[in-house]
């Protein structure tokens, strides 16, 4: 697992969930940003440190993070959805880079997820300056299942 | 009739909205239906098409009653004219002929008795002759060749008679020798004459009688088709009221299943979550408890909590979910020892579906909590829970407990249930004093309501007791 060092921010607004998450994280030896339960939290945060990566949960108290995933994509920064909603196909289009991992799942899973983001974003870099998500036809980029 | 096409774009735009909202995996299925009710022939535009063809069709009734109705009219007057020119000339002919007889009868006077004593009649008859001649000409003439030829004659008959009876004045010897036929021949013009202006003045009659028949049979008509087009037109606006009927229905169809939709990807949603936050109250549990007994024993009392608390959350409303007073008898009231008693005391509050969870694990933990080391942990504790909602909007709950007698108070040690409590405290963004007193817990917590929230909170007072 290559998340060792890395910072990671979690975005939950299930407390219990975001604990548990955030300890996984801190067990695979990476340093955990958050957690935060809302949106404005989270992209306060977000301005304020560069952080490696991210999981995401959609929806937050009626709000939804898409706002921090914009800035994340914009800074290069991968993340990972972790959502109860259906479709996930739309998250997708919306974010090409993006992974998902559907609710409920493990935390270990959604690890293993996040470092595989990690990775294809250090070779996104290395290839060709990394573009913007919205300019790219996503295939290289993007992996439709995690 | 003109076909209306379902818009494109609204099913469109619904579906795509449907998409963004993440919530429909199906495009809406009444929209199908709506189309359906739109090809029924009565369902639309065809009402404004009919109503416009009733009312051409009324104009045109009218249009041709006017019309009929003055031409009755126009006969009837034409037939009255014709009327009072032959009476004219009918009392004209007799006036003539009257005039004659008194001539004839003043001459006859005349020469019977002495001369020159009632010589004044007949010259006045003889002066009136010729004005009565010419304008009985003038009313024949109007009425036709053939009675202006007769009267031609009888004029010239009149004067040759007149011209007679005045030479017969003159000359008394020749008045015996006169040749009676031109009186003769007078009458039987006359009498032509008047037989036929009665004969013109009958059939002016008829003539009028038939107009006035037309008037009215043609009247009775456009009556009877107006009455038909009205019952026409009540039809057609009873069916397409029936129709619009429908239209509504179907679309309040499609708008329930549309919900319908929203809800079950809702409380899909929901329940994926809570698989989620199960997952980590297991594995948050299994960190903290090292005894697996233990362990799974905490597990499942935190799941039931879970699972009581969302079980009072119905399918139907899906932001007003649960009473607040029922959570707490859901969550808090199994917890109870035989001899314990609870009380529950504050207003009716239905809670936002957000806080279903937090509520749920942190009273669940109190609850707990009193049991092990609290006022439930012997059997005569008492729990009372009273809440109000302050005008902040901000829900204040009192839990207090009540130890039974001689037992000291023992707050229990800080495990993961209070960092549970904490989590959920702050996911709720809630706060929670604790304080221990002589007779045990007394926690004060605060759950602020957000706008989003829309509390409902009704007077009616919540106030159970249990022995």
């Amino acid at each position: 697992m290559m998340l060792e060092g890395k910072k990671i921010m979690v975005v939950e607004d299930e407390a219990l969930l975001a604990l548990d998450l955030a300890m996984t994280m801190e067990e695979l030896g990476a340093a955990v940003v958050g957690p935060c339960y809302r949106l404005g939290t989270a992209l306060d945060l977000v301005r304020q440190m560069k952080v490696d990566g991210a999981i995401l949960d959609v929806d937050l108290n009626g709000e939804t993070v898409f706002p921090l995933a914009r800035y994340l994509d914009e800074q290069g920064v991968p993340f990972v959805f972790h959502t109860g909603r259906a479709d996930p196909a739309s998250l997708l289009e919306a974010f090409r880079r993006a992974r998902i991992c559907t609710k409920p799942s493990t935390p270990e899973r959604i690890a293993a997820c996040l470092a595989e983001a990690l990775a294809d974003a250090e070779r996104g870099s290395d290839n060709e300056n990394y573009a913007p998500a919205y300019a790219q036809d996503g295939s290289s980029m993007s992996s439709q299942q995690a | 009739m003109p076909q209306v096409k379902p818009d494109p774009a609204a099913g469109v735009d619904e579906a795509t909205i449907h998409r963004r909202r993440g919530a429909a995996l199906n495009p809406p299925r009444g929209a199908e239906l709506v189309r359906k009710a739109a090809r029924s022939p009565w369902a639309h535009a065809p009402r404004t098409t009919v109503g416009l063809v009733i009312l051409a069709v009324l104009a045109a009734l009218f249009g041709a009653g006017a019309l009929t109705v003055t031409r009755a009219f126009r006969a009837e007057d034409a037939a009255r004219a014709e009327m009072i020119e032959a009476r004219e000339a009918l009392s004209q002919v007799n006036d003539l002929m009257l005039v004659l007889y008194e001539a004839q009868s003043a001459q006859r006077g005349v020469l019977l008795g002495r001369a020159g004593e009632d010589l004044a009649p007949f010259r006045a008859a003889e002066a009136a002759l010729p004005g009565l001649a010419a304008g009985m000409q003038a009313s024949l003439d109007r009425a036709g060749s053939d009675l202006a030829t007769q009267g031609r004659q009888l004029r010239a008959l009149a004067q040759q008679r007149m011209t007679e009876l005045a030479a017969g004045l003159a000359a008394p010897g020749s008045v015996l020798a006169m040749a009676p036929t031109t009186m003769a021949e007078l009458r039987q013009v006359s009498d032509s004459i008047r037989r036929e202006e009665r004969t013109a003045m009958d059939a002016a009659y008829a003539r009028a009688d038939a107009a006035r028949l037309r008037a009215k049979q043609v009247l009775g008509m456009i009556g009877l088709a107006v009455v038909a087009l009205m019952l026409l037109a009540a039809l057609l606006a009873f069916r397409s009221a029936r129709a619009e009927q429908r239209m509504r229905d179907l679309r309040e169809i499609e708008r329930q299943r549309d919900r319908a939709d929203l809800v079950s990807h809702e409380l899909s949603h929901r329940v994926k979550n809570l698989f989620a936050v199960i997952m980590s109250i297991v594995s948050m549990t299994a960190r903290s408890e090292p005894d697996p007994s233990q362990a799974a024993q905490k597990t499942r009392s935190r799941i039931q909590a879970l699972a009581r608390a969302h079980e009072l959350s119905s399918g139907q409303n899906l932001m007003r979910t649960a009473d607040f007073g029922d959570l707490l008898e859901a969550v808090v009231r199994p917890y109870c020892p035989p001899g314990g008693s609870l009380s529950l005391n504050g207003p009716r509050l239905l809670l936002p579906a957000r806080l279903l969870t937090p509520m749920g694990l942190i009273f669940n933990e109190l609850a707990t909590n009193s049991v092990k080391y609290g006022a439930w942990s012997a059997a005569s504790g008492t729990l009372a829970v009273d809440w109000t909602f302050a005008s902040d909007e901000t829900l204040i709950v009192i839990w207090k407990e009540q130890l039974a007698k001689n037992e000291p108070p023992r707050p229990g040690r800080k495990g993961f249930g209070s960092t549970m409590i904490n989590l959920s405290l702050q996911q709720a963004k809630a706060t929670m004093e604790k304080s221990w007193g002589e007779q045990g817990l007394a926690a004060k917590l605060s759950f602020p309501f957000s706008r989003a929230d829309k509390v409902e909170a009704t007077a009616a007072g919540k106030d159970q007791n249990d022995a």
